[in-house]
């Protein structure tokens, strides 16, 4: 994969520092953080290292960052959390529903918002943290194929059902990260880790007994959003904090 | 030829910064810079950010490589680095002491 993402990048800037470039992306645990990060720079150079001697002249761009990341969580947990609750005042089965489609988009943010929350994480807990990445990518991945089927008339709600779990799971499993390497404030963790939790009881509970259970389903997939919402703006305030640039 | 204010750096700018104080301390190759900026501020530095911003800086004549020690690529401040990065942090020093003399006045 390291290899992969130095191709990304233009020959020229390749030739001047991909040699470098690799060595160093060898020498650490390579996360979702840095892989994003890296897809945005090698964007960038293709715009403005063509030859190398070419200067940038825009500041408009994307650079990954720990508020880039926050931002995408509380953004995307917030479109999800109104997406699920058109889902759920509009209840008829009839039709197309915006409140799936708009949920389905949240999750998106919330997939970036994990990417871009999870670099220290990933520097202690590689392995763990791109199945946590990886579970809500495939849930999103099976939730947009649902998506796309509904627009048919098909009946989908398993598929929903498994995209659901996924990112619930994957969600689980960045919290435990969190928590461990106390990357962000541990409250945030605990709160996404108690609310997907509950979901994921829910969803078992209900497979196994049935009944009232399903209901700690609809709420922990209630309370992820807005667990992720609170992880996201504890992100941004610590990004905000002034940088000490003491001597170490 | 302030690393904040020249349209070169654009976004990279705060990057680019932290960079040339990793490098006042003496020269650093590129994840011996990533672990002392993180350590520094406690923020992620990518590794896209990293090179993207030593780019830059390399282009303007603020840095410069080093043999290299196996595949490592070693980089350190020029002489106009050094000076560039000395008018950066006098004039952030003179900031902050101006805006805490007014803040300090005012809640007195």
């Amino acid at each position: 994969m390291r290899a992969w993402l130095v191709r990304l990048y233009p020959a020229a800037w390749r030739a001047r520092y991909g040699e470098e470039f690799l060595s160093l992306l060898e020498e650490r645990a390579v996360g979702p953080f840095d892989v994003l990060d890296i897809i945005f720079a090698a964007f960038d150079a293709h715009r403005h290292f063509r030859g190398l001697d070419a200067r940038t002249t825009q500041r408009k761009g994307i650079r990954m960052t720990l508020r880039l990341g926050g931002a995408a969580a509380v953004l995307g947990g917030l479109v999800s959390i109104v997406g699920l609750a058109w889902m759920i005042a509009d209840s008829s089965d009839q039709g197309y529903d915006p409140g799936v489609t708009m949920f389905v988009v949240g999750l998106v943010g919330l997939l970036v918002g994990m990417a871009g929350l999870s670099a220290f994480q990933a520097r202690a807990h590689p392995v763990l943290m791109w199945i946590a990445f990886g579970f809500p990518a495939a849930g999103v991945f099976v939730l947009v194929v649902a998506l796309i089927g509904s627009f048919r008339g098909d009946d989908v709600w398993a598929g929903f059902l498994l995209g659901l779990a996924a990112i619930v799971i994957g969600s689980a499993l960045f919290a435990i990260a969190t928590w461990r390497t106390r990357a962000l404030p541990r409250s945030g963790a605990l709160i996404l880790g108690i609310a997907a939790a509950v979901s994921v009881a829910g969803f078992v509970g209900a497979s196994a007994i049935g009944g009232w259970i399903g209901e700690l389903f609809v709420l922990g997939l209630v309370a992820c959003p807005v667990a992720w919402v609170v992880v996201g703006l504890q992100a941004i305030r610590l990004d905000k904090q002034p940088a000490s640039l003491t001597p170490a | 030829m302030n690393p904040s204010d020249g349209p070169e750096f654009g976004r990279f700018a705060e990057p680019a910064l932290l960079i040339m104080v990793s490098l006042a301390e003496g020269p650093r190759h590129g994840y011996a810079m990533m672990l002392d900026i993180e350590e520094r501020t406690g923020r992620p530095i990518g590794p896209g950010t990293l090179y993207e911003a030593l780019a830059r800086l390399e282009q303007r004549g603020l840095i410069e490589p080093l043999p290299k020690v196996d595949r490592r690529q070693p980089y350190r401040l020029t002489g106009l680095g050094a000076r560039t990065l000395d008018e950066q942090l006098t004039a952030l020093s003179s900031f902050a002491d101006a805006g805490l003399r007014q803040l300090r006045g005012t809640t007195s």
